[in-house]
């Protein structure tokens, strides 16, 4: 039995390797969209506890705008308007970024950011502590 | 008796003669001189309105888009700062356009009318002298200075001098400007190279340092642990290497201008300092150095972009621990002083050689001694320091004795 599953979603195979890897070997499931717009598509189907979610994509499918459709919820995704998504930044990205979730978190789509590289341990205890929060019942920030 | 008196009268009368015919002379001598020194003063002030001419043709020469108001100005000018009946200043736009435009001004010569208006002045056009002077630079050929006079007055030698001279500085003042807009052009090729370049190679470093720690972690499997150590070591080169690139993307983006200063908002220097006095504090414990802070209670407000002011007091912070030998000591202020904020780091560590200290905020420069220390610098953080405080209006100082330590000073003006 699982501890929840996971959806990766970044255009760069190798980034997702290494994050399945690393969740894969503590018990989490995941799977993996290339791209948002796959990422809506996998949703119904793979139901998945927690997103993690490249801000930014190959197709230009910006990342906040997948994450907006999931949280307002667009039809067809209101199962998912609770479930906790990590947005990925790019590097320095997030110093540059006119956002803060501690300030900011009313407005923002996503619970947590993680700037790339990603750290294994970060990954761990962040996706560890969104599923800890959405199973406790309470509502996702 | 009366012969003597008759005697002296007439020897009185002489000298007062003598006398008035000296005074005359004399004040004749001065009235030439003082005539000498206005003709020279004028010839300072026609040199003088000829070096101010200089420099707005060569504006002209290198800025073709809008030439006819400034032209028309400089030959109106250059009418009366010659005395002449006609002026004209042809230029050839740098673009490689090898036709000169230009605009000529001056008094249609009598007998042909005598509306003010612009003029050519070729020959046959009734001018009785014209003198065409080259604007010259090395081989090129730039333009063409020119004046035409009627035809019952030649030109003078000195206008032929202050013509040549005009010519000379026009073309000088060109060559100071062609440079200047080389130089910045170089400067925005390289600065938009390395923003593309750093961008892309971004990406993939980043996902190698990941897949490295992946490995190191065992997550792929049990390792050796020589290939736990070779897993850490690529990690470790690629975290160099991200580093290296982030710092010549901060300073690719001031030199592009395209700066964070974009999106100001008010930043409490107090909070800066306080967090990366924090993130030092972990590397000064590591390397057993003593760092002690002190700053004001009030929050220092400043109008920037967070991350410049992370990165002035971050990099400054992160020299001096890594500039500073086991068991060193770090003192680091900031100070609420008149007329600004003075933020200050002074450090007990290696020090900066003297023949360092000129190129010390050079891009890529890295003390000798700075090498020996810590091998894996980019010779980018202090450049990119003094390119953000210079942003904000501010100025850093250094003063250090190579083996003593160093001390950085940092003021910053309110906003």
């Amino acid at each position: 039995m699982s501890k929840g599953k996971i959806l990766l979603v970044d255009d760069d195979p190798d980034l997702v390797e290494a994050m399945r890897l690393v969740l894969e070997g503590n018990g989490y499931e995941c799977v993996h969209a290339s791209n948002g717009t796959r990422a809506l598509e996998a949703l119904p189907k793979e139901k998945p506890d927690v997103m993690v979610l490249d801000v930014m994509m190959d197709d230009l499918t910006e990342g906040f705008h997948v994450a907006y459709k999931i949280r307002k919820p667009e039809p067809g995704f209101e199962a998912f308007s609770k479930m906790p998504i990590i947005m990925l930044t790019a590097i320095g990205q997030r110093t540059g970024m006119k956002f803060d979730l501690t300030t900011d978190a009313d407005y923002l789509p996503v619970e947590e950011f993680i700037e790339k590289p990603v750290q294994p341990k970060e990954l761990l205890a962040k996706v560890e502590e969104l599923l800890k929060r959405s199973r406790g019942g309470r509502p996702a920030l | 008796m009366l012969v003597i008196a008759w005697g002296l009268a007439a020897g009185f009368f002489l000298a007062a003669i003598a006398a008035v015919w000296v005074a005359g002379r004399a004040r004749r001598g001065h009235e030439r001189l003082r005539g000498e020194i206005v003709r020279l003063e004028e010839e300072l002030d026609r040199i003088l309105k000829g070096l101010i001419l200089a420099e707005e043709a060569a504006t002209r020469i290198l800025a073709p888009g809008q030439l006819s108001g400034t032209v028309e100005k400089i030959a109106k000018e250059a009418v009366e700062l010659f005395e002449v009946e006609g002026v004209c200043v042809l230029v050839k736009p740098p673009d490689g356009q090898d036709e000169p435009t230009g605009l000529c001004w001056g008094r249609v010569p009598e007998g042909m009318g005598d509306v003010e208006r612009p003029i050519d002045p070729n020959p046959g056009d009734g001018f009785g002298s014209i003198l065409s002077l080259p604007i010259r630079l090395h081989d090129s050929w730039l333009g063409e200075f020119r004046l035409a006079e009627a035809m019952d007055r030649p030109l003078s030698i000195r206008e032929v001098h202050v013509a040549r001279l005009l010519a000379q500085l026009i073309a000088i003042a060109a060559q100071y400007r062609i440079q200047r807009k080389l130089l910045e052009r170089a400067e925005e090729d390289k600065s938009r190279f390395i923003l593309a370049t750093t961008h892309d190679l971004r990406a993939p470093v980043s996902t190698i340092q990941q897949l490295s720690q992946v490995m190191r972690d065992g997550y792929a499997g049990e390792l050796s642990e020589k290939g736990r150590e070779l897993a850490a070591k690529i990690g470790d080169r690629a975290e160099q290497l991200l580093a290296l690139l982030s710092d010549m993307l901060d300073l690719a983006r001031e030199g592009q201008g395209t700066g964070r200063m974009r999106d100001p908002e008010p930043v409490s220097l107090s909070e800066v300092f306080d967090a990366q006095a924090e993130a030092a504090r972990a590397g000064c414990e590591a390397r057993g150095i003593t760092l002690s802070v002190a700053r004001p209670d009030s929050p220092l407000i400043r109008l920037a972009a967070r991350g410049d002011l992370e990165n002035i007091i971050g990099n400054l912070f992160s020299n001096a621990v890594k500039y500073t030998p086991r068991g060193g000591k770090i003192d680091a202020s900031l100070e609420d002083a008149p007329g600004g904020v003075v933020f200050r780091v002074r450090d007990s560590g290696i020090g900066i050689p003297k023949e360092a200290l000129p190129r010390l905020f050079t891009e890529y420069f890295r003390a000798s001694n700075a090498k020996e220390m810590a091998r894996h610098g980019t010779g980018l953080g202090l450049a990119l320091v003094q390119k953000l405080v210079r942003k904000y209006g501010g100025r850093i100082r250094v003063d250090s004795t190579e083996g003593r330590g160093s001390v950085f000073e940092v003021f910053l003006p309110p906003t």
